[in-house]
This record gives structure tokens, sequence and C-alpha cells, in this order.
């Protein structure tokens, strides 16, 4: 085990995976803005009989609750994106989780903090 | 230069299961792997021990005209193991799963300063470096039974990062590519290391960038035809 500070090679390689992780997150955030949020519910009506399906995205926007109307045909599309979505936002968790663990180990001066090196 | 591995687990089973699929894509037929996860192979290959690895994996791609080969879908397989697809602010397509990344790089045309390469054959975008040939045209194949990775001979790989070592711009990476280069240079072969050598035609600044790199790591420049 050797202290971060005092080997230039493994503080600098850290250094280099914060940077890594965090232009990841900022690209891995844009991804998920261009992605549909929320959930899809179904509403059943009536009508001579015959039962009919619609679709709505509910989503939140702030304090604000929408529903917006799918279309059939966009549905399958929509489900896609919003699976899509669900691994995006859990990559994202992961980054940032991984951030905040190198900023704890890279913050020079507060605290011995130890890096593993295997054995050579 | 083909080799054949008797340990089978030198990569964790991720990295294993991105070779294969790679290999099964015919990938390895001229491109390679490169970067730190090369070492688990010098390791197992040359007896070279280097154990820091990064959490990225790169490959060099060898830029192939669009038209001349059949074309692979290499985002539909590398997503169909899990990975996302990333664009980055470059405009470059990485893949992540769990914090670890793919990123593909390929040779740099001269006078060019493109920041991405669409490589159409493989449906894959990658970053353009330099002297990145000089790794493609010195490879070695490592045989693992059911897939074979190619890497860059390890006589290349100390050349190369000898040169880029002083093109870094992040000390860290000038640092571990120095450090590398000193573990590889104990274990050079120098009828490998002249072959690499005398395929190259250096500019007085590469020249020099590979002399600072020598003095650093207290390698006689000699063995380079350097003075």
């Amino acid at each position: 085990m050797k202290v971060v500070e005092r080997d230039k090679v493994i503080s600098g390689m850290l250094q280099d995976e914060l940077k890594r992780c965090q232009e990841m997150l900022e690209s891995l955030e844009k991804s998920v803005s261009e992605l549909p949020k929320g959930v899809i519910n179904e509403r059943k009506k009536r009508y001579k009989n015959k039962v009919y399906s619609y679709y709505y995205l509910k989503y939140r926007e702030g304090e604000k609750v929408f529903n917006k109307h799918i279309v059939k045909k966009e549905l399958q599309d929509i489900l896609k994106k919003l699976e899509l979505r669900k691994k995006y936002e859990k990559e994202i968790k992961s980054y940032k989780r991984k951030i905040a663990y190198l900023n704890k180990i890279t913050s020079a001066g507060k605290g011995r903090v130890h890096a593993h090196r295997g054995k050579e | 230069m083909r080799i054949a591995v008797k340990n089978k687990d030198i990569f964790p089973s991720e990295i294993r299961e991105l070779l294969r699929a790679l290999d099964s894509a015919g990938f390895f037929e001229e491109s390679m792997l490169i970067g730190s996860w090369v070492m688990p192979l010098y390791q197992e290959a040359f007896g070279i021990n280097y154990t820091l690895r990064t959490l990225d994996i790169d490959f060099a791609v060898k830029f192939i005209h669009p038209d001349r080969d059949r074309k692979v879908d290499l985002e539909k397989l590398i997503t169909d193991l899990g990975y996302l697809p990333v664009i980055m602010q470059s405009g470059i397509r990485r893949f992540t799963r769990e914090n670890f990344t793919i990123e593909f790089v390929v040779q740099r045309k001269g006078g060019r300063d493109d920041e991405v390469i669409p490589i159409r054959k493989w449906n894959i975008t990658a970053c353009p470096l330099p002297f990145l040939d000089l790794l493609l045209s010195f490879p070695f194949v490592v045989d693992f039974g059911n897939f074979k990775v190619r890497a860059p001979l390890p006589e290349a790989y100390f050349v190369h990062k000898l040169i880029t070592a002083q093109r870094r711009r992040s000390e860290g990476k000038q640092d571990k590519d120095l450090e590398q280069c000193s573990v590889i240079a104990r274990h050079i072969n120098s009828d490998r290391l002249k072959a690499v050598i005398d395929s190259l035609k250096l500019s007085k600044k590469t020249q020099k960038a590979m002399l600072d790199s020598c003095v650093t790591i207290d390698f006689p420049p000699q063995r380079l035809g350097l003075q």
C-alpha cells in the first residue's frame, strides 16, 4: 500500500480517471435529456360494446404532472426509449458514485488516503 | 508472431467476453488492443510485469476503405453485451458499462485535424491519433484457444510511448507512459527493437522527444540509434 500523494503515477491515474468519469457523466446526462421520461399508462374506454385502449405518457415537470397521449404506432418506440433511459440513469448513478469516491481520495491534504497497487 | 497462452484467465470475465466478441467479428484480423490492457498479455507472453490498469479499454483500428470489405455492426455487437453508446462533446462515440469505457482510435492522417473519424466498415467512430501505424505495423497474436487477440509487440509499444509521453498534456499520463516504458525496457528484444526503429522516419522533434524520454527512464539512446 502506498500513500497517494507519494506516488505520482497512481495519483496522476486517479486524476485522469476522475476527469474521464466527469466527461462521461456530462455526455451521459446529455444523452438522457434527449430521451422521454415517465411511465406509460393505459386507459380503456367502452364504446358501443367495444373496448378501446388509449396510451398516455405520464411524467412530471417540477410540481406539475402531465399526461401526454401516445398514438399506438409510436408506443413501442416510446417504451424502448423509456427502457433505454432507465439504463442511462443507472449508468449515471454509477458514475456519480465513482466521482464522489475519486473526489474523496484525490482531495489533497484532506487526511491520509490510501490507494491499492497490486504486487509487482 | 503467434503465442498460445497457458493461463486463459488473465483478463476479468467482462473483458474476456468483449475480446471474444470482437474476435468473432473478425476485428483482430487487422485491428488491435492497445493501452494499459495489453499489459496482461505482455506479462503472459514476455514476462513483463506491470499491474496498473485503467477503467477504459482502447482499440487501434486499421482504417480500411469503406467499400473494400464487408461491413460489421460493432455498435450492435457491443450494445448487445450491455454497453451503452455515448456521444462525447468531441463527437466521438464511446461505449460504457458500469464505469468501464470502450474507445476506438485510428491513425491520424498528416495535416488533418479532425476530431472524429467514422469507420463505416465497423459502424463506429474513432479518435485520430498520431503514430498509431507504428503499433499496427508490429503486431503479435495471443491465442486463447477459443479466441485470439492482436496487440502491438512490446518493442513497438515501448517506442510509441517514448514518443507520445513527451506530447502529453497531462503529467499523470506522461508519468504512466514512462513508467510503462521503464518496465518494458528491461525485457526489450534488441532485434525487434531495431526492426521497429529501422521502419521509422523520425523528425528532429520526434528524435528529441525520444531522447528526453530515454533520459527520464535511464535508457541508453544508442540502442535506438540516437546520439
